[in-house]
């Protein structure tokens, strides 16, 4: 795994007129696929996943600049990686006058629409509960499954009390339990 | 971030279940996409920061839009680093004259001067010219047209003029030695014709 400069370098070199270009593309690739990943489990597409990670990026470049340090850097990309995710599910929602129950079954058809997609197996079927669930405890426990967040940063993030959390991701853990033992 | 010993503890205590759940990815992304993405994005974030013109142009013509935006021409070199200096050399440059802003202030002060005497006299020019007084010239004319006038308007005339009235009167005198009878014998017919058709009143009692 290629190794990175922390992120304090990263921003100097950003700010630096002259390395400003190199900064950026340094940071691009240093949480690219962290933050695609965090993205296609929301959107599932791998399309869709491009154009809002793209999105981001572009975000990121333009707001990097008033980027206060006194906030972790960390965070602020999984924030605006979220909220484009979830501005993107909107969207989709308005263009196709549809509840979330039935986005969440769309992106359930997407899921068993992949070609690699086998509803025997456990990781799939664990795919399948999550698509289940609610939105806030699906990002809930995506961001602590599998990005290994803490509470606390995840408070920053999804800027909910980290009691919140706990118990939207015990519910979430509740919910994919009962969907592996009863599918 | 905390590792996933962690994460996989508090699953245990939660759902023994999930926490023994295979934890591989499912999902599958195009060969290379993260090697190109950086570039990719870098590309885009340029082409979205050239300016709107370009936009417009790209919407208006994109062939235009796709041509390289560089002047073909060549100047001599050195051009623009002398360009100021072929403007101005120095031996043309002159100096201004230094005009005392007391001098003309002065000035200024003779030139109100001048514009009111000027105004003063024109105006007393006029006023002079316009109090005008009978001339003798005057006089002959109206005593040319008075034969025209009836009684009661050389009365109302005579009241209103009291310098005429005052004015020495007209004189008949000599007119009594005129040898009217010689002027008449020198007239021949058509003279004496007209001169008793201008003269009805006058009676010449002694015509041969």
């Amino acid at each position: 795994m290629a190794s990175f400069p922390e992120d304090k370098e990263l921003l100097s070199i950003f700010r630096d007129p002259l390395t400003k270009e190199k900064g950026y593309t340094l940071l691009v690739r240093k949480y690219q696929e962290k933050l695609y990943w965090h993205i296609r489990r929301l959107v599932i597409d791998h399309d869709h996943a491009n154009d809002v990670m793209q999105n981001v990026f572009i975000k990121v470049w333009k707001g990097l600049d008033n980027f206060r340090e006194d906030s972790r850097f960390y965070t602020w990309l999984y924030r605006i990686a979220t909220n484009e995710s979830l501005s993107f599910l909107e969207q989709e929602k308005r263009k196709a006058s549809v509840s979330y129950e039935d986005v969440s079954l769309a992106l359930s058809e997407k899921l068993a629409a992949d070609k690699d997609f086998d509803a025997s197996k456990l990781e799939w079927k664990l795919q399948v509960a999550i698509q289940k669930l609610p939105e806030k405890q699906k990002i809930v426990f995506s961001l602590r499954y599998y990005d290994e967040m803490s509470y606390e940063e995840m408070s920053r993030v999804l800027e909910t009390s980290e009691g919140a959390l706990k118990a939207s991701y015990h519910h979430a853990v509740k919910k994919i339990e009962d969907y592996i033992l009863n599918s | 971030m905390l590792d996933r010993i962690h994460i996989i503890n508090e699953l245990n205590t939660l759902s023994p279940v999930v926490a023994k759940l295979p934890f591989s990815p499912v999902f599958t992304v195009p060969e290379g996409y993260f090697t190109q993405f950086p570039e990719k994005l870098m590309q885009k974030i340029k082409k979205q920061g050239d300016s709107e013109v370009v936009s417009e142009l790209e919407e208006i013509s994109p062939l235009l839009a796709s041509l390289q935006r560089k002047t073909p021409f060549s100047v001599p070199d050195g051009y623009f680093s002398d360009f100021s200096s072929t403007l101005y050399p120095e031996s043309e440059i002159q100096t201004a004259p230094v005009i005392s802003m007391v001098r003309a202030k002065r000035m200024k002060i003779f030139y109100a001067a001048a514009a009111i005497a000027a105004i003063i006299g024109l105006s007393s020019l006029f006023f002079a010219m316009n109090d005008h007084k009978p001339t003798i010239q005057d006089q002959v004319n109206v005593v040319a047209e008075l034969p025209k006038l009836d009684v009661s308007e050389m009365n109302l005339y005579l009241q209103s003029s009291p310098e005429f009235v005052q004015a020495e009167p007209l004189s008949l005198a000599g007119l009594e030695d005129i040898d009217f009878e010689g002027v008449i014998n020198d007239l021949n017919d058509e003279e004496l014709k007209q001169f008793v058709n201008e003269n009805p009143s006058l009676h010449i009692e002694n015509m041969n």
